[in-house]
């Protein structure tokens, strides 16, 4: 008698990490600086190093455009936390569509080494400990790429003002990233990234992904930029397009409902929850 | 159904008290998070086509079936889950039609502890692919359905669990009643005179009862459990039972059902390595000393050791599982009977002795103890197309020393609003005197399942 396992949901939504990873990093950015111009690597390190709430709850739902008028919807919901000793916990439990529905990750986000990572499958009716690498693939079918949505390490690239342009009405830097070193490059699958990050608050508005021949064939799209967090001065991305531009395959992120709360319940941030909600 | 629809009605009537985003989400309610019950479940059709051997092919199995599930979330206390499935169509040519309370329980925590109580399914160990330390609860060896889980049965128990430390969990379960795994004697080719006897019930004794106990141990490297079983095998072992001999109406053997007690001392981990899952699982299974029950499998030490591994799009798991058998004496195969010579009288009075060697023989093989050593491996390599919404996978299971295989390919297309169709092939084939040699008429065949979640 067979006893196999259905591992497919494993590897669909291990990948959901890093879109919250993203979310959360892309929401944050400084009130203000002072009038000296950083340099462009300090804006990304600002940026990267403001990338994490206290506390949040939030539901988005992701949207699958096939270009052909097809669609396909994915829901979920998190909750995360950040502990005094830098590590950040967070809890995603799939909501929709039916057939992954109750799927969770369990993920402990360490400052100084490699995240712990776990996913529950209704299906297997226990938590595994799982890999969190697989930078280049697909994120759950849709346009946002596992490293689309990652923090990263900020010594991945190199950073180089290419001047100031007004993107979406608002002042920004632009800012080329280029792969610091062969094995990144190989994970990007191109010559690297220029990305516009607001003068205001840094949060990026886009980036566009160059190929090899240096023409651009992706690009993210940030909106709904919220101030979620008035005293710390946090922002948070809410809306996020992926458009594959030689496909014409797109995909949108919207986080419906988020909530600032650095109160997040402990037990929700545990196996013993991700295992019995 | 009647209280089925009257409890329905109450989980429905409850109120909400304030929830976060979160909690609210989780519930399965509104914007405004006003409902703490949430209902889904799926809707499905299959048929397995059954490949017999210079036969013609046979619909083994036509069925649709209906899961409702209903669950309530009572916050930081607890809640409930139910599970009911309808079922109606044919297996194996008879026609059946169940309703079947497939889990119903309920939580109560209390700080660190939590309780469950009720119908559950449990399930222990973490390897991939065999599970050596998961005998809480009993399985349906000869399910028909290309979901995996659908092996499991519920049982009745408590389960206490106990975050004893951030990385130290404790579990107690207590199982009351025997519940015994379901297979299909019937279905196996016999002789004529055998008769395959229902599984003999242990009485509601406390001394009936089982216990399992674990303690999981959750570091950031690395994470394993150490667990305990005391209580019944919940797949009985085979006994001779009457054996009659009349010159009129000619030989009839019983064959009884009779669960044994065992204890099974386990331990497992998990980790990441390069890039790659790691998992391993050990058991070492003592039945005990019980002369009331002289049938029964040998002592036993199993070990598995599985990898888990992505290239892109194509995902592979590999697990090899070896056992050893304590105390083991070599046996050949019993030959089979002449029916010549079962219709001669003069040698009825040896036939009791006969039929021991071969029932003793068929424990064997139901318990994979036909070999002091054994060894089994598992490939599993799945491929993930167009954009995850079409799934290609073949699994393969061979046991190096019997030399049985499965091969089970299977094609599953997803659309994005939960529903999916699959199709897929099961081939079991081995040596005679094999498990899988038994088998495989019952399940050799293609297969075809439509299924809708809601």
């Amino acid at each position: 008698m067979s006893r196999n396992n259905n591992y497919h949901y494993l590897f669909n939504t291990m990948k959901i990490n890093y879109l919250m990873i993203a979310t959360g990093l892309l929401g944050f950015g400084l009130g203000c600086f002072g009038q000296v111009t950083p340099s462009a690597r300090e804006v990304m390190e600002r940026s990267r190093d403001q990338a994490k709430l206290s506390g949040l709850e939030s539901k988005t739902t992701l949207e699958i455009f096939d270009g052909k008028g097809n669609k396909r919807v994915r829901e979920t919901t998190m909750a995360s936390r950040l502990f005094s000793d830098g590590t950040e916990k967070r809890v995603i439990v799939f909501l929709a569509p039916a057939d992954v529905k109750g799927t969770g990750m369990l993920i402990f986000d360490y400052p100084d080494k490699p995240d712990d990572m776990w996913i529950y499958l209704p299906t297997l009716r226990k938590s595994r400990k799982i890999v969190s690498t697989e930078k280049g693939k697909s994120f759950m079918g849709s346009e946002f790429s596992n490293a689309d949505l990652a923090v990263g390490g900020i010594d991945d690239f190199t950073y180089q003002f290419e001047g100031s342009e007004v993107m979406d009405g608002v002042d920004c830097w632009k800012i080329r990233m280029t792969p610091a070193n062969a094995t990144i490059a190989a994970e990007e699958g191109g010559t690297g990234r220029i990305t516009w990050v607001a003068k205001k608050d840094y949060m990026p508005r886009r980036t566009e992904f160059l190929d090899k021949s240096g023409k651009v064939y992706k690009e993210l799209i940030f909106g709904g930029i919220k101030l979620i967090d008035p005293k710390g001065g946090k922002y948070f991305v809410t809306h996020m397009e992926a458009r594959n531009l030689k496909s014409g395959r797109y995909s949108i992120m919207n986080m419906d409902q988020v909530a600032f709360n650095p109160s997040v319940k402990e037990e929700y941030l545990t196996l013993s929850f991700l295992e019995n909600q | 159904m009647k209280t089925i629809l009257i409890i329905a009605l109450l989980l429905l009537t409850c109120q909400a008290y304030p929830q976060g985003v979160f909690e609210s989400s989780l519930s399965g309610g509104s914007d405004s998070g006003n409902s703490r019950l949430s209902i889904g479940g799926y809707t499905r059709g299959a048929a397995f086509l059954g490949i017999i051997p210079e036969q013609d092919p046979y619909l083994q199995s036509l069925y649709a079936e209906t899961s409702i599930k209903m669950k309530y979330n009572g916050g930081s206390w607890g809640g409930a889950f139910t599970d009911i499935r309808f079922y109606t169509g044919s297996e194996y040519n008879e026609k059946v039609h169940k309703m079947d309370l497939r889990e119903a329980y309920a939580d109560f925590n209390i700080n660190r502890l939590g309780l469950r109580f009720g119908k559950q399914i449990l399930s222990w160990g973490r390897a991939d692919g065999f599970n050596p330390t998961d005998n809480l609860t009993p399985k349906n060896y000869f399910v028909r359905s290309s979901e995996p889980d659908d092996l499991k049965i519920g049982n009745i128990l408590l389960r206490a669990q106990y975050q004893a430390l951030d990385f130290l969990r404790l579990e107690v379960d207590l199982v009351p009643w025997y519940a015994p795994s379901l297979y299909r004697f019937d279905l196996i080719e016999m002789p004529a005179f055998v008769r395959i006897n229902p599984v003999v019930q242990p009485g509601f004794a406390w001394d009936d009862g089982s216990i399992g106990a674990k303690a999981d141990l959750i570091f950031g490297l690395v994470e394993g459990a150490l667990s305990w079983y005391s209580g019944y095998d919940h797949l009985p072992a085979l006994a001779p039972g009457a054996v009659t001999m009349s010159p009129t109406e000619g030989l009839d053997v019983g064959i009884n059902q009779i669960p044994y007690r065992q204890q099974v001392f386990g331990a497992d981990f998990a980790t990441t390595l390069l890039g790659t899952g790691l998992r391993g699982e050990f058991a070492y299974k003592v039945p005990d000393t019980d002369s009331a029950r002289p049938f029964k499998p040998n002592p036993e030490f199993q070990w598995v050791v599985s990898l888990d591994r992505g290239f892109g799009p194509l995902r592979l798991v590999a697990a090899y599982n070896g056992k050893w058998v304590k105390d083991f004496i070599p046996a050949d195969a019993p030959g089979e009977f002449d029916p010549a010579i079962l219709a001669d009288p003069s040698i009825w009075p040896m036939l009791e002795g006969m039929f021991a060697n071969q029932i003793g023989y068929y424990n064997r093989i139901l318990f994979d103890q036909t070999h002091e050593t054994s060894h089994t491996v598992l490939f599993r390599p799945s491929l993930q197309l167009f954009h995850e919404s079409l799934e290609v996978e073949a699994a393969v299971i061979w046991n190096i020393t019997t030399e049985e295989y499965l091969l089970y390919p299977k094609v599953t297309w997803k659309h994005g609003s939960g529903i999916q169709a699959s199709m897929g092939y099961q081939h079991y084939a081995g040596p005679e005197n094999t498990r899988f040699n038994w088998i495989k008429d019952a399940f050799n065949g293609p297969f075809i399942e439509f299924k809708a979640s809601f």
